[in-house]
């Protein structure tokens, strides 16, 4: 990131109310977490072996996905200014997130091309949750950088 | 006629189309065996979207595997179907945020995957909009 861009974020977060600051990070998961609840009620509708491990995978990442909500609702309910590691903790749990979803996406790579309605609804909305994710973690990432930025 | 085989845009449009797809079926199997009054607007508007994305789903499938040229009124009939869809979400969305009657748990999910399907078929829209307005020009032989 050039430094022209951390001093437009610093500005732009600096005019921001403290509790503002992770607003679309947590915006970001509440979609990833209502299209989970989606792909659940799918995949349980038309039950078979395939579908009652991913509602299995899917509670998993609702769970952490959950938990990763609270977290950021928690930071920004503080009104004093976060710590290096608290938004850190977010992060790592996002990309333990992401990983799973990148692993379950590479296997769903393996059964293309003729996948049925449902794994094709499926493995599509996966991709719109790792996109999720992946603009969450940006923007933790960036905010921690400001951090890094500020200390020295 | 828009030449697709040598525009990118292609490939992001299916991304964006495809996961739109994605979204509105599993919004359609959370909805369907649900018989909630309160959920008959989202079921409406849910199978028009579906139903918009559904018959331009073989043309935008088209268009990333560059079997063939596209014209441009094949073109635009997608885009049109698309940017119905993408206008029927934004309308529904504008409606959760000013009504809040209803907080229950299922609600909230659903206004959340209908948010995340809304910014989909934005950006999808957005993207066909700017290839009708900024066709690639085929380089002379």
């Amino acid at each position: 990131m050039s430094k022209t861009k951390i001093v437009e974020i610093i500005e732009s977060a600096k005019a921001r109310k403290l509790s503002d600051c992770f607003f679309d990070e947590y915006c970001k998961i509440e979609q990833a977490e209502g299209v989970i609840t989606c792909m659940k009620a799918a995949a349980i509708n038309q039950p078979n072996d395939f579908n009652r491990l991913e509602v299995c995978r899917l509670e998993s990442f609702e769970m952490q996905l959950s938990m990763l909500r609270k977290i950021l609702h928690n930071l920004m309910e503080k009104n004093e200014p976060f710590k290096y590691e608290e938004v850190q903790e977010a992060l790592t749990g996002l990309n333990i997130v992401d990983k799973g979803v990148v692993t379950v996406l590479d296997e769903f790579g393996k059964t293309e091309p003729n996948l049925p309605p449902l794994v094709r609804a499926v493995r599509n909305s996966y991709f719109c949750i790792s996109a999720l994710i992946f603009d969450a973690r940006k923007g933790l990432h960036d905010f921690l950088e400001i951090q890094i930025e500020d200390a020295a | 006629m828009i030449d697709f085989e040598i525009d990118d845009r292609g490939d992001d449009l299916f991304s964006f189309f495809d996961k739109s797809r994605g979204i509105s079926y599993c919004i359609k199997q959370l909805c369907e065996p649900l018989d909630f009054e309160s959920l008959n607007e989202i079921k409406n508007e849910i199978y028009f979207v579906h139903h918009n994305l559904n018959m331009c789903n073989v043309l935008i499938t088209e268009i990333s595997e560059r079997k063939r040229q596209i014209t441009f009124n094949e073109f635009f009939s997608a885009f049109k179907c698309v940017f119905k869809a993408r206008n029927c979400m934004d309308q529904f969305t504008q409606g959760i945020s000013t009504t809040e009657t209803d907080k229950s748990e299922l609600f909230e999910n659903l206004a959340s995957a209908s948010f995340a399907l809304f910014d989909e078929l934005h950006q999808a829209s957005t993207l066909m909009e700017d290839m009708i307005e900024n066709p690639t020009v085929k380089k002379a032989a």
